[in-house]
């Protein structure tokens, strides 16, 4: 029995591919043709984006931290703070139970719907399924409407004569329980919409990478006997692995940053069960009056996300 | 062309200092203040200003207030053809995000509804115009009880009491108690003319049923309103006052305010409120009561329209009565939204005289038909029962001098401290003391 | 004989769990439907049938809204935005994944700023930025923002599709004398079409949603988008529930309309030219 290929769709190519080689200029063919440049082209091409970011990201963030050193209220002079914030921040246990409601939500916003993402692809990304247009426009649904109008939505599900109320009894399982002032079941209630709107954005971006698998690979795992279990195993989730990567990344961001579900539905109640470091942010940013608080708490957040990024960049083992 | 990567981090970083040092904290690019004349105007002075423009900003987006002031508007423009207003409307949580980024631009609205934690923002810098000048000549200081033009003056912004006048406003707005007439009959009970009488019927109901409280308390502000309504039952109301105002040395955490949460904890504990309040939609709420579920419902003048509607002329309302028989209740209330004249409006004197011409007794028919509640002891009441029994009870409050302003103008984090905190009392997650202190801790840390 | 029973049974099973997660997808929506079509005083319960059709909700809440205006906004914004982030994004993409240079990793992570932060307390200083630029409440002065922190995730999203390109391919176009620039859009683009289309669909759908930005960056009505049309359903003490669902309805379709559009290019079967078993 032949070997199944592993790797991602690259016939040709062996597997583990080291650092790309640097782009050599080839042996001019005529006297006027110029030679590759070594640095100016990557900056030439660069350049616009470097432009937009460097405006629009990196001086605001640059003026957020220089914020997150004051008191400031939005409106009149501020006062030097040193790293008063950032005591703060560190001392209160309130904020640091904020972050333990963002890794609650990771398994929501993360792994569920990348779960998701990968079966639907299965299901949908090769073989000719009926309906294959509709399927992939419902399952985009989410993605595509206003989060405002999906809490909203959300918001007549949980309630107490609300639809989720209502499945439960079909299922048997009578409930009164407004899911949204439980303070149980509130930040799973939230992590759950979180399920359902990244579930159609992972689908999307997987759906868009097993295009590239080759499908000679598939091809070669049946001819090997593999069903479809082995198929997925040995031929697309290898062959996902960058958009796994995104996918990865995009949700657990997600799950870190979340804010506008949280501020519709609960504004991070009942209590304080399910704040989250992001409609903290907000508050104190645009209602308390804490805009140097708000920065400072958002540079912590920040250096969280980054990390953890930069984590699953490695573990993904991309660009090696 | 070669650009150096070195040269691109020279550059970001000249252009990063250049910013930071343009942009230091509170330095809010803008005109200086243009002090106005103060000056009041009389009709013919008005008639013969010359084409003016008004732009107004509020957050009336739903509901009566919303069609009440275009239709002020539109009379206005009629009786001076002169004068045009410019409304725009944002909803009241984007309003409240953006509006001292609104009225710190270099032509900001001449006109801008801002209620006590938006007044915060825009006072101390700078950016509304004192309207002392026009209280004295228009007699705006008549118009209003003492309870409600405290938080009518002030001159940074956090301290009120003192100061210039910075806002005015057309009408009030109050909680109350509305309770569903023959469901109360039914059980037997007459409307309490105590507070001791109050709490015994609430048992009486528990024990035979049937909801004594409606609430939804999703929205987390709501047990803020009952809790305000309770708390002059244990607690001298003049120094709350003070605590709004944020005069130095009061505190929240005094043993009347804690028994006041003791009563709401218990009155969760005991099953009076829903035992699903905190994860139910105000709306929602109000609908359920208009529908009878629930003998009473401890929320604001504004639902008076929607009951008046859904329960007719079952539909009461009364102010929490007093421990005493007979003495004055202190109900919850303060102006439905003041407006704030611009400092950099060229116009304050003509937006001056179109607040009073808003304010004023002979629209108080259609402002009161609206939903705001009449300074004006001759104002008529709106047809419906319930409204009648409103505009009432905000007359005698009024009267009386007995109101007694929203807890969470006492600082802008109030909110969001308080009303959470609110919702574990209620739940049985949190004690009085906790908070009491947790409040008390965010005014300190505002006020100090 | 087997072999076909196998077949029936994977593919109703395949149907099966499709139905399933589309109709846990719809369910949201079709209690948004509903309530758009609830008269103004009937009450949310969970799914219910209206009362009655109402559909003149949908004209009131297209003129209460302001919709005409606002679509006109959204759509100026969202079709200055996908073009040129999605551009700007297969560039970068295209030097991130491809090519090795000095100062190539603390590049890519800067652009991978705007993903990573929490913009909620970046907006104030941003706009006061903007002001200072005469940029506040003007459509440049939102698309700009937009297009650079959307630029985070087609970065991102671009290089993971570049990495996987195929070196051979590449370097015999070098071979032949292709400069980079020829290698990009000769080469490389045909394969890249479903990474790119897929990336314009989100561009889309997230720019005509954009919320926070547009309401801090946009506030002027002349420049307000589509999503402070819904938020004006939303009152100090009450919300207008049918007619927010029926402005949700509506600001949905075109964007659903252009994910239709666009999908169709997501699926391209084997991928043409380069060097592929």
């Amino acid at each position: 029995m032949t070997k199944i290929i592993h790797g991602g769709g690259r016939a040709t190519v062996p597997p583990a591919t080291p650092r790309l080689p640097r782009i050599r200029p080839k042996r001019p063919r005529g006297p006027a043709r110029r030679p590759v440049a070594r640095t100016g082209t990557p900056l030439l091409f660069l350049a616009p984006g470097l432009a937009l970011v460097v405006a629009f990201v990196v001086l605001p963030v640059l003026h957020t931290l220089y914020l997150s050193f004051f008191h400031w209220d939005g409106v009149t002079p501020g006062s030097w703070a040193g790293l008063a914030n950032y005591r703060a921040i560190l001392d209160d246990p309130e904020l640091r139970a904020l972050f333990t409601h963002s890794l609650v939500l990771i398994v929501f916003y993360a792994a569920i719907p990348i779960a998701a993402g990968l079966l639907l692809t299965s299901l949908l990304g090769r073989t000719r399924v009926r309906g294959m247009t509709a399927y992939r426009v419902v399952l985009f649904l989410p993605q595509a409407v206003s989060l405002v109008v999906v809490a909203v939505a959300w918001q007549w599900m949980y309630a107490q004569d609300g639809v989720v109320n209502q499945l439960l009894s079909l299922a048997g399982a009578h409930s009164r329980t407004a899911w949204l002032g439980s303070f149980t079941w509130a930040l799973p209630a939230i992590g759950l919409i979180g399920s359902w709107l990244l579930s159609g954005l992972c689908m999307v971006l997987f759906l868009a990478g097993v295009q590239r698998i080759d499908p000679a690979l598939y091809d070669a795992a049946r001819v090997d006997g593999a069903g479809a279990w082995q198929e997925f195993r040995h031929v697309t989730l290898p062959g996902l692995r960058p958009e796994l990567a995104v996918a990865l990344t995009l949700t657990v961001v997600a799950a870190l940053r979340s804010f506008d579900v949280v501020y519709v539905l609960t504004k991070g109640g009942p209590g304080t069960a399910t704040s989250v470091p992001g409609l903290a942010i907000f508050q104190r940013a645009f209602t308390n009056g804490q805009v140097g608080s708000a920065a400072a708490l958002a540079v912590v957040l920040t250096v969280l996300i980054f990390m953890v990024t930069a984590l699953i960049t490695r573990i993904s083992g991309e660009g090696r | 062309m070669v650009i150096t990567f070195r040269s691109h981090i020279l550059a970001a970083m000249c252009g990063a200092a250049l910013t930071l040092a343009a942009c230091s904290p509170g330095s809010t690019s803008g005109g200086k203040a243009v002090t106005p004349s103060g000056s009041t105007l009389t009709s013919d002075q008005v008639a013969k200003a010359g084409r003016v423009t008004l732009t107004m900003t509020d957050f009336e987006t739903a509901g009566g207030l919303e069609t009440a002031l275009d239709q002020l508007i539109k009379n206005f423009e009629a009786r001076y053809p002169n004068i045009t207003i410019k409304r725009s409307s944002k909803d009241f949580d984007g309003y409240g995000k953006t509006i001292n980024l609104a009225m710190s631009a270099d032509s900001p609205p001449d006109l801008a509804e801002a209620n006590v934690p938006m007044a915060g923002k825009l006072i101390p810098s700078g950016l509304t115009a004192s309207l002392d000048r026009y209280y004295a000549g228009y007699g705006w200081e008549r118009r209003y009880p003492s309870s409600v033009l405290q938080l009518l003056r002030s001159d940074n912004g956090k301290t009120f009491g003192t100061g210039h006048f910075w806002g005015q406003a057309i009408g009030g707005n109050m909680v109350g108690v509305y309770y569903n007439k023959r469901a109360l009959s039914e059980l037997g009970l007459k409307v309490p003319s105590t507070f001791d009488e109050f709490q015994d019927a609430l048992d009486v109901i528990r024990r035979k049923g049937k909801l004594p409280i409606q609430m939804g308390n999703l929205e987390q502000y709501p047990a803020n309103h009952v809790l305000s309504t309770v708390l002059p039952e244990f607690s001298d109301p003049r120094p709350v006052r003070s605590w709004i105002n944020g005069t130095a040395g009061t505190t929240f955490d005094t043993d009347g305010n804690k028994a006041a949460l003791q009563t709401l904890a218990d009155w969760g504990k005991k099953g009076y409120l829903p035992a699903q309040a905190n994860g139910t939609r105000d709306d929602d709420a109000a609908a359920a009561f208009g529908r009878g579920e629930g003998v009473f419902d401890i929320t604001g003048s504004w639902r008076s329209v929607l009951f008046a509607k859904s329960l007719g002329d079952n539909a009461g309302f009364f102010t929490l009565p007093p421990r005493a028989s007979g003495a004055v209740g202190h109900p919850t209330g303060w102006l439905a939204n003041p407006f704030v004249i611009s400092s950099k409006s060229k116009h304050a004197d003509i937006a001056a005289f179109f607040l009073d011409y808003l304010s004023s007794p002979a629209n108080s028919t259609i402002t009161t038909a609206a939903g705001y509640l009449p300074f004006d002891q001759n104002a008529p009441a709106p047809a419906g029962a319930v409204n009648g029994e409103v505009v009432a009870a905000w007359k005698n409050a009024v009267r009386n001098d007995s109101l007694v302003p929203y807890l969470d103008f006492a600082a802008p984090a109030m909110g969001n401290a308080m009303f959470p905190a609110l919702q574990s009392l209620i739940a049985g997650k949190l004690q009085p003391g906790q908070v009491a202190k947790t409040v008390q801790s965010t005014w300190a840390d505002y006020h100090s | 004989m087997n072999a076909v029973v196998t077949r029936t049974k994977a593919r109703a099973g395949t149907h099966a769990v499709l139905l399933l997660f589309s109709a846990v997808a719809l369910l949201p929506f079709v209690s948004i439907l509903l309530i758009s079509l609830y008269p103004h005083d009937q009450a949310i319960s969970g799914l219910a049938l209206p009362h009655s059709l109402d559909f003149g909700n949908y004209a009131d809440a297209w003129t209460t809204g302001n919709f005409a205006a606002l679509s006109k906004s959204s759509g100026i914004v969202t079709a200055c935005v996908v073009p040129l982030t999605s551009l700007v994004s297969v560039l970068n993409g295209y030097v991130f994944g491809t090519m090795n240079f000095r100062f190539k990793t603390p590049l890519f992570y800067l652009f991978l700023i705007g993903l990573v932060m929490p913009f909620e307390a970046t907006i104030i200083p941003l706009y006061y930025d903007l002001r200072e630029f005469g940029l506040a409440n003007t459509y440049p002065g939102l698309i700009l923002p937009e297009t650079a922190l959307y630029l985070s995730f087609g970065t991102l999203w671009m290089r993971a599709h570049f990495l996987t390109a195929q070196r051979p391919v590449i370097e015999a176009a070098q071979m032949e004398g292709a400069g980079p620039w020829t290698i990009l859009w000769r080469i490389l683009l045909p394969g890249a079409r479903p990474a790119i289309t897929t990336m314009m669909a989100l561009f889309t759908v997230w720019s005509w949603n954009e919320f926070l930005l547009a309401l801090v960056l946009a506030q002027a009505p002349d420049v307000q988008t589509a999503p402070a049309g819904l938020a004006s359903f939303v009152g100090e003490h009450t919300t207008d529930t049918s007619g927010l669902a029926a402005a949700a309805v509506i600001v949905t379709i075109p964007v659903l309309v252009v994910y239709v559009l666009l999908q169709r290019s997501f699926i391209q079967g084997i991928a043409s030219g380069g060097v592929k078993g």
